[in-house]
């Protein structure tokens, strides 16, 4: 809580700002010579985006980090429903239902929800902090009033439906009633707080689940690799983390024996061993990994390189432009590239460590998160270190989508900077 | 935790993250680099080969014997190709396709060959269909006009423009052009992106070569061997026809015939230029080389008489036999009856060390210099491993191994007076679009190896008059004076011994025997019955001198 004579000191982030506007640059330059004989004008789409984020930028640079947290709860409601409404009357592209038609342009709300699980999460870990750091616990909450509730309606659902298994339900019933006992004990010793309806997991897990029925499992992963990171830094006990960590590969296991669909699986089969169908699902690893591959040392040229120009590197100017850079700058261009966002993450984690408010060092530790998470899944697919999922590059690839949520951390980032309390 | 320690283990693990990612980015860009790069350039470049437009080769008088004909070949780009079922169904009006070329075709595939040399009326059909997807390439295919005639002295052109022996291949270098390699480059989806720029049509075009061969001698020899071999049920035969004073081939003929428009139609065996390349014991022709040492050095004189110990001569370490069972014999006698006692008798004179120089003199054991592939250089071991035996052998032409050729070269080298020449089977190039005829291969100047005086004196020996007995005598022209020798060399068999029953019979003479015009040799391989070359050989060898005479 802020004090009312604590004073700001206004200092503007300017490395990390020059590190996303060289990427920014090297992105429009990529895009130049990946279109230029297909869309010649595509970079004038892609400046356009540049600055209808920068102007986003500045907005919300203009509100309080506090007023960030104040809308961050409703914006996060904001996104679910909308996740939702996608799967009631999305758009359906190529079977993936992930876009909402909102009259003159296709949303997707899984892009926000990037956004959304940063501010809510911050929001969440800010109010509720748990000395020593969070056990598992903490972060699922057994004991939570929503659980017996939950149980309820879905008993009072079978009751309706499946009338056959009526001693079932009644015994659900039964199970309810003793788990609301213990619920609300808990909160008669805790006392009545947000994190008695919904814990940390539930907040995390609800729009990853809602993103993976899409389905889109590529955005659905760093929508739970975002928050999770979060949780990570903010803290969490050793033991709870083993458990933690043991769970993560028990799901996994069951993830990929119940849950994954046939393309899914291709998907990671074909990531592991891309040889083996040259010209169907490994066609774009392969071609991905011939461009980067054939670029060498110092590359091709600038819009020399063969691959990109004659069109055998798929999707060359969104999802595959790091290719392009590797291809036509070689190995040194890749490595400064790669430097550049590391100096741009670091910057972000530096701003997160200097600031003293927990939601404002969350927030940004969030941002360097999402930009951290779609680097290094469009840089290990591209040079075939990840199977091949739909994941831009951020601030270089072309795309608003991509560009406004990219530049939206950056501005999380910029806010908590320059509205930090001075010690 | 405090901050700081949090922001170092958060760098860490992004440093950590970035040098995996570095290493496998260095391992594509810089180790697998040039083989990705490699597999890149397949992917763009589209190469073009040309070279395949042979020169035409040509006889002595420029009469076509192998020539370069376009052809059309149908060929698919399956990626093209939008409905594969209805291109398959009009396809099938004109070419029979297989069902893999069928699974093929729709497939992603850049290009296949659907038929190779397709017939021109089958060509018009398909290029009248006009079909999305499917070209026609011209291509150009080797074309024998003769067929088997000289057919394994040419050689033959696989369909692949790759040359396989004889003269297509032993003058590649002249009759195929420099070849060339055209880049055009592709999109992924096939589209040509730059085009081929074509080379310049004289730059394709190979130069023709014009041969020694005579095609008017060389049919008539061909006919002439078939005949004899089919009448003598012989297995093959082969046949050598030259101009002594300048050692052009005028012939060189081998029975059965090979036709190199159909190469696959004949085994390994019948592909074999046995008048060049068959070595074997030249038998009782090489008593010539005996003789033409002694009468240089002047060992013999013509009127003396050897004895010739009755045709049964017990040296102890072996007996020398002969046909005939002579007393005394004079030399031009000894080589008549084919003695060989008195051969032995004369070369015991000679010794060794002299008989062997002049044997080397000859070509006998070298290449005789026709530059073609095939060229056996034949064996002779050195007079120092010699043993008695072995000596013995030699001076009657055993115990070494030579070919058709060296035979006639030797011959010929006493037909031109001891003087010997270099065989020639190329007469020139023709440079595309020269009139000059050049001949780029390395002649040697003739050499004197025996005196003119001792060449004569063989060439007495050889001499077989009309009407005359002797065993030559087949091979005599009416009013006409020849020289010759037959020879009856018996084979080895599987048993690795000679064998009564499986002889080479031959004749090697020239004609006329003052003024010789013509030197040739006939061999017949295991004929049946009488094998006495006198009795198989002569008669062919006279038919076909007098046809060259003629020419």
């Amino acid at each position: 809580m802020r004090s009312k004579n604590s004073s700001f000191r206004v200092r503007f982030p300017t490395s990390s700002v020059i590190y996303a506007l060289l990427l920014m640059l090297i992105g429009v330059a990529s895009i130049i010579s990946a279109s230029k004989a297909t869309q010649p004008n595509l970079f004038l789409m892609q400046l356009t985006w540049v600055a209808v984020a920068t102007f986003m930028a500045s907005v919300i640079c203009f509100f309080r980090t506090r007023t960030l947290g104040l809308i961050a709860y409703p914006f996060y409601v904001g996104v679910v429903l909308l996740l939702l409404g996608v799967l009631g009357f999305g758009v359906v592209v190529k079977g993936a239902q992930r876009w909402i038609d909102i009259g003159f342009m296709r949303l997707q709300p899984s892009e926000l929800a990037k956004i959304a699980v940063v501010l809510a999460t911050a929001k969440f870990c800010a109010d509720y902090e748990v000395r020593g750091g969070y056990r598992l616990r903490d972060l699922i909450r057994p004991l939570n009033i929503s659980r017996p509730l939950a149980l309820i309606a879905v008993c009072v659902f079978g009751l309706l439906r499946a009338p056959d298994y009526f001693w079932l339900m009644i015994f659900g019933f039964v199970i309810s009633a003793i788990w609301m006992l213990f619920a609300i004990r808990q909160i008669g010793q805790e006392g009545l707080h947000l994190y008695q309806f919904l814990s940390l997991s539930d907040l995390v897990l609800i729009p990853f689940l809602l993103i993976l029925v899409e389905p889109d499992l590529g955005t659905g992963l760093i929508v739970l690799a975002i928050p999770t990171s979060m949780i990570l830094f903010c803290g969490m006990r050793k033991s709870s983390l083993i458990i933690a960590g043991l769970f993560a590969a028990g799901v996994a296991l069951v993830g990929w024996n119940f849950v994954l669909k046939d393309y899914q699986k291709q998907r990671v089969h074909t990531f592991l061993n891309p040889e083996a169908d040259i010209r169907g699902k490994g066609y774009h690893a392969i071609q991905s990994m011939i461009a980067v591959g054939s670029g060498q040392l110092l590359g091709k040229g600038y819009g020399e390189g063969t691959q990109t120009q004659l069109s055998f590197l798929p999707e060359n100017h969104t999802d595959f432009v790091f290719s392009v850079l590797a291809e036509e700058w070689g190995f040194l261009g890749a490595i400064f590239v790669l430097a550049l966002f590391l100096a741009l993450i670091l910057s972000m984690i530096q701003i997160a460590s200097r600031t003293r408010d927990r939601f404002a060092s969350l927030l940004a530790v969030g941002a360097a998160s999402v930009v951290f998470w779609h680097m290094t899944v469009n840089a290990g697919m591209v040079i075939g270190l990840l199977p091949v999922v739909g994941v831009p590059l951020p601030f270089v690839s072309y795309g608003g989508a991509s560009m406004l949520i990219q530049v939206a951390a950056l501005a999380i980032c910029i806010n908590v900077a320059l509205w930090r309390k001075v010690r | 935790m405090s901050a700081k320690v949090r922001l170092y283990l958060v760098a860490t693990l992004l440093a950590l993250g970035l040098g995996i990612a570095l290493t496998k980015a260095g391992t594509l860009q810089l180790l697998r680099g040039s083989k990705l790069k490699h597999l890149a350039e397949r992917q763009y470049i589209r190469p073009k080969l040309y070279g395949n437009y042979r020169g035409d080769i040509l006889d002595r008088k420029g009469r076509l014997l192998a020539s370069s004909v376009s052809v059309d070949s149908v060929y698919a780009e399956p990626k093209r190709i939008n409905n594969a079922t209805q291109v398959v169904k009009s396809l099938g009006k004109a070419i029979r396709l297989n069902r893999v070329q069928i699974e093929k075709l729709s497939s992603d595939r850049s290009f296949i060959w659907l038929k190779r040399r397709i017939d021109p009326n089958t060509a018009n059909k398909v290029r009248n269909m006009d079909l999305e997807g499917i070209g026609l390439a011209e291509e150009r295919q080797r074309f024998y006009p003769n067929h088997g005639l000289l057919g394994q002295t040419l050689g033959f052109v696989s369909i692949d423009g790759q040359s396989l022996g004889g003269i297509e291949q032993a003058f590649e270098r002249y009759l195929k052009p420099k070849s060339w390699k055209t880049l055009a480059l592709q999109d992924a989806r096939g589209n040509p992106i730059r085009q081929h720029v074509s080379p310049p049509e004289e730059a394709l075009a190979g130069n023709d070569i014009m041969l020694t061969i005579d095609r008017n001698i060389q049919s008539v020899t061909e006919e002439i061997l078939q005949k004899t071999v089919k009448k003598h049920g012989a297995k093959a035969g082969w046949a050598i026809v030259m101009k002594p004073k300048t050692g052009e081939i005028l012939a060189l003929a081998n029975v059965p015939l090979m036709n190199p428009n159909r190469p696959s139609k004949h085994d390994q065996k019948a592909r074999r230029n046995n008048a060049i390349s068959l070595t074997r014991e030249p038998g009782s022709t090489f008593k010539i080389m005996t003789f033409a040492a002694a009468y240089d050095l002047g060992l013999v004189k013509p009127d003396e008489k050897i004895y010739c110990e009755k045709g049964r001569w017990n040296l102890g370490y072996m007996t020398i036999k002969d046909v005939s069972k002579k007393e005394w014999l004079t030399p031009a006698e000894i080589f008549k009856y084919s003695s060989n006692v008195g051969t032995y008798k004369i070369a015991e004179r000679i010794g060794p060390k002299r008989l062997y120089e002049t044997i080397k003199k000859f070509g006998f054991g070298e290449l005789p210099g026709l530059h073609l592939l095939e060229e056996a250089p034949g064996f002779v071991s050195n007079y120092k491993s010699w043993h008695k035996t072995r000596f013995a052998n030699m001076s009657f032409g055993y115990g070494l191994m030579a070919s058709p050729l060296q035979v006639v070269m030797m011959v010929n080298t006493i037909a031109n007076d001891g003087l010997k020449v270099s065989p020639a089977i190329l007469k020139g190039i023709h440079k595309h679009g020269a009139d000059t005829l050049a001949n780029p291969l390395p002649s040697s100047a003739p050499i004197q190896v025996i005196s003119k005086e001792a060449a004569q004196a063989v060439k007495n020996m050889m001499l077989v008059e009309y009407g005359h007995k002797g065993s030559a005598r087949r091979a005599a022209i009416p009013g006409m004076l020849i020289a010759g020798k037959t020879g009856t060399a018996e084979k080895l068999d599987d048993t690795g011994r000679y064998n009564k029953k499986l002889n080479i019979s031959s004749f090697v003479g020239f004609a006329p025997a003052n003024n010789p015009q013509i030197v040739a040799l006939v061999s017949i391989d295991e004929p049946q019955g009488i094998a006495f070359g006198g009795y198989v050989a002569a008669p062919a060898w006279r038919e076909i001198v007098e046809a060259a005479l003629l020419e």
